[in-house]
């Protein structure tokens, strides 16, 4: 094993992670602390974290001290900026906002993406708190702040409790009216020192800056882990992966690729969101990496050709080739309206082949997931002209029609639920001529129809040279007519040059 | 048949074209002096085979394979079939070819056609050789 090869010898930089050729909409967050693990160390400082504790924390818990605690761990959010151009990397400034709100009035303001609103933002949430504070201390009804004054009242009740557990026999209760003046007071102060707080966060983390304090392959590592866990919230709460996820499709061809030409490893503890700290390796990162895209069948990865003149970072070109693309891909896209090869009678694992068939070594979920990501990615980046779906899409046979007037089916996953590898399935080759009819039938009349002599349908198993021999068949590659005379011609030759040697 | 390997060694032009050609058509990257390692692995070991019934091996076109089979059923009387599956059918053929010239056995041939239907329920034992997932399709195909 040799890690003289790095990563990042394959990156310009960390600047493409946070900013990609090509924009993206859409956030994510970690702890600034995840990247404490990828820093370089120097005279047994963490040069990471010095770096940020210099540049913003010193600032930020200098500007929140009596929240400081109640913070606790700091993000970096990394957004598409405000105007529509690049992104960028900051402190989560919503994070350190909503935990404060939330630990004094126990509410939230919405905040969106825009630093330079939330001042205005904030204020304005605050403004019905202190109204009603006042409303409470003349003791006026106002039923447009009803919830506000409900609100605080249920706050100091909760104080009160609080305090109760906390002092025991010695609590003595809060008046109501300082408790109000308190809340008061606490909220200007915030308010007086929000426009600094919102200073600091503003700027943006000097990527050039930043790279030469990492371990630049620790850090690649823990961004695609850091992706990964921000697309599984994406997927609880949308049920589709994030355009970030584009970043950890790059980098696992590349991680295959060094660990298959040069024995490339890397380990790393990386910070979870939760702040749990995990140590992986390669091969666990590109396990979740499989689980997590075999589980969107939907989600496909599209390299274009960079042209002259186009601004890339501009989210309305983003939009526009988005647009593009979605459509060139419905134009690919082709379904029918039956299931394609349906289930058949007696088609279940329970057949003789089991009595046959002595050992059934089962593969493990790892290599089913491997196998699974193998054979999708391999129709996927294919030529093919059209993709056909029956009408139980991805859980059943999927077609692929090729120029060359093939038409190659394959089963991909087992069932829907579980995104499971279909085994045993071989994959079935057809043409333009005979698919509509045969992919009606089910997959026990095609294996009668192949037995019965014909020949118009071929069948690949999955064997280790499977994808060569669809390769070839797509490729149009064989032993056509012009190459079997040849290999005759030859081996007549060899034949009569032996019996030449023999007659010497 | 370790006369073959004689066959080998004065060929070796003839196959490396053969080998060139299959390579090329099998996405694969054999070379002569593998080849030839491999053969004289095969053909130091050998095993007696017997058999009351014909017999088919099916196998995916494995040309060491085939010189295994080979080596092994020279002593077989009964009629012997190799379904290659249409691969490496130039290897292949050369081999059969010289193990021809070699046992004048034409009892034993290779069968390079796209598929091995005319041999369901006529009476072979069925041998097929190579990965389980092949093994366990051809069986399927013969048993079911």
């Amino acid at each position: 094993m040799t890690n003289e090869v790095k990563m990042s010898n394959y990156y310009d930089g960390i600047y493409e992670v946070f900013n990609p050729p090509l924009v993206y909409e859409g956030n994510y967050i970690f702890l600034i602390r995840s990247l404490y693990e990828c820093s370089k160390k120097k005279n047994g400082k963490n040069l990471v974290e010095e770096y940020f504790y210099n540049n913003y924390i010193k600032e930020i818990i200098s500007l929140i001290k009596e929240y400081e605690n109640l913070i606790g761990d700091l993000f970096l959010i990394s957004d598409l900026n405000v105007d529509g151009e690049g992104r960028s990397l900051k402190v989560s400034l919503g994070i350190i906002t909503q935990r404060i709100c939330l630990s004094m009035v126990d509410d939230i303001p919405e905040l969106g993406s825009d630093y330079s609103t939330y001042k205005e933002k904030v204020g304005d949430f605050f403004k019905n708190y202190k109204k009603a504070i006042t409303c409470l201390q003349r003791k006026e009804l106002n039923n447009e702040l009803k919830d506000y004054i409900t609100r605080i009242e249920n706050l100091y009740s909760r104080n009160e409790e609080f305090r109760k557990e906390k002092y025991g026999n010695k609590y003595v209760p809060m008046d109501f009216f300082l408790y109000l003046e308190k809340l008061r007071s606490k909220i200007v102060e915030f308010l007086v020192v929000y426009k600094r707080l919102v200073n600091v966060c503003n700027k943006e983390v000097n990527l050039k800056e930043l790279e030469d304090l990492l371990d630049l392959d620790q850090f690649y590592f823990t961004m695609a882990k850091l992706i990964i866990e921000n697309n599984k919230v994406v997927e609880k709460t949308e049920g589709k992966l994030h355009y970030s996820f584009s970043y950890v499709d790059v980098y696992i061809e590349k991680l295959k690729y060094l660990m298959e030409t040069y024995s490339y490893d890397i380990v790393a503890d990386v910070v979870l969101l939760d702040g749990k700290i995990v140590k992986l390796s390669a091969k666990d990162l590109i396990r979740e990496y499989n689980v997590m895209k075999n589980r969107h069948p939907e989600y496909r990865t599209v390299v274009l050709d960079e042209e002259a003149g186009v601004n890339y970072q501009d989210i309305r070109v983003f939009n526009v080739l988005l647009t593009q693309i979605e459509t060139a891909m419905k134009d690919k896209e082709l379904s029918v309206s039956w299931k394609l090869f349906k289930k058949g009678e007696r088609e279940d694992e329970s057949s003789v082949l089991s009595k046959v068939s002595s050992e059934r070594k089962e593969k493990t979920d790892d290599e089913k997931n491997e196998e699974l990501r193998r054979r999708i990615d391999f129709f996927e980046s294919s030529s093919y002209l059209y993709r056909v779906e029956g009408i139980n899409n991805f859980e059943g046979y999927i077609g692929y029609i090729y120029d060359n007037g093939y038409v190659i089916f394959e089963k991909f996953y087992k069932s829907k639920e579980g995104y499971e590898l279909a085994l045993g399935n071989a994959t079935y080759i057809m043409n333009f001529a005979n698919f509509i009819e045969m992919s009606k039938l089910s997959k026990l009349d095609i294996i009668k129809y192949i037995k019965a002599g014909n020949t118009d349908i071929i069948r690949r198993y999955h064997t280790s040279n499977w994808a060569k021999k669809i390769e070839a068949i797509i490729n149009g590659i064989g032993y056509d007519v012009d190459t079997t005379k040849v290999i005759e011609n030859l081996i007549k030759n060899g034949e009569l040059n032996n019996r030449r040697s023999l007659n010497q | 048949m370790n006369d073959i390997i004689n066959y080998i060694d004065a060929e070796k032009d003839i196959l490396e074209q053969l080998i060139k050609i299959d390579n090329e058509k099998m996405f694969d990257t054999m070379t002569y002096d593998e080849f030839f390692e491999n053969c004289m692995v095969v053909l130091s070991k050998s095993k007696n085979i017997e058999s009351e019934k014909n017999i088919l091996f099916v196998t995916e076109g494995n040309p060491i394979l085939t010189l295994n089979i080979l080596n092994n059923v020279v002593n077989v009387d009964k009629e012997v079939v190799i379904f290659l599956n249409q691969g490496y059918q130039g290897l292949n053929k050369w081999l059969y070819d010289r193990y021809i010239n070699i046992t004048g056995n034409i009892k034993h041939s290779i069968d390079l056609g796209s598929n091995y239907n005319k041999y369901i329920g006529k009476g072979y034992k069925v041998v097929p050789l190579g990965e389980k997932a092949f093994r366990d399709e051809v069986l399927r195909d013969f048993y079911e």
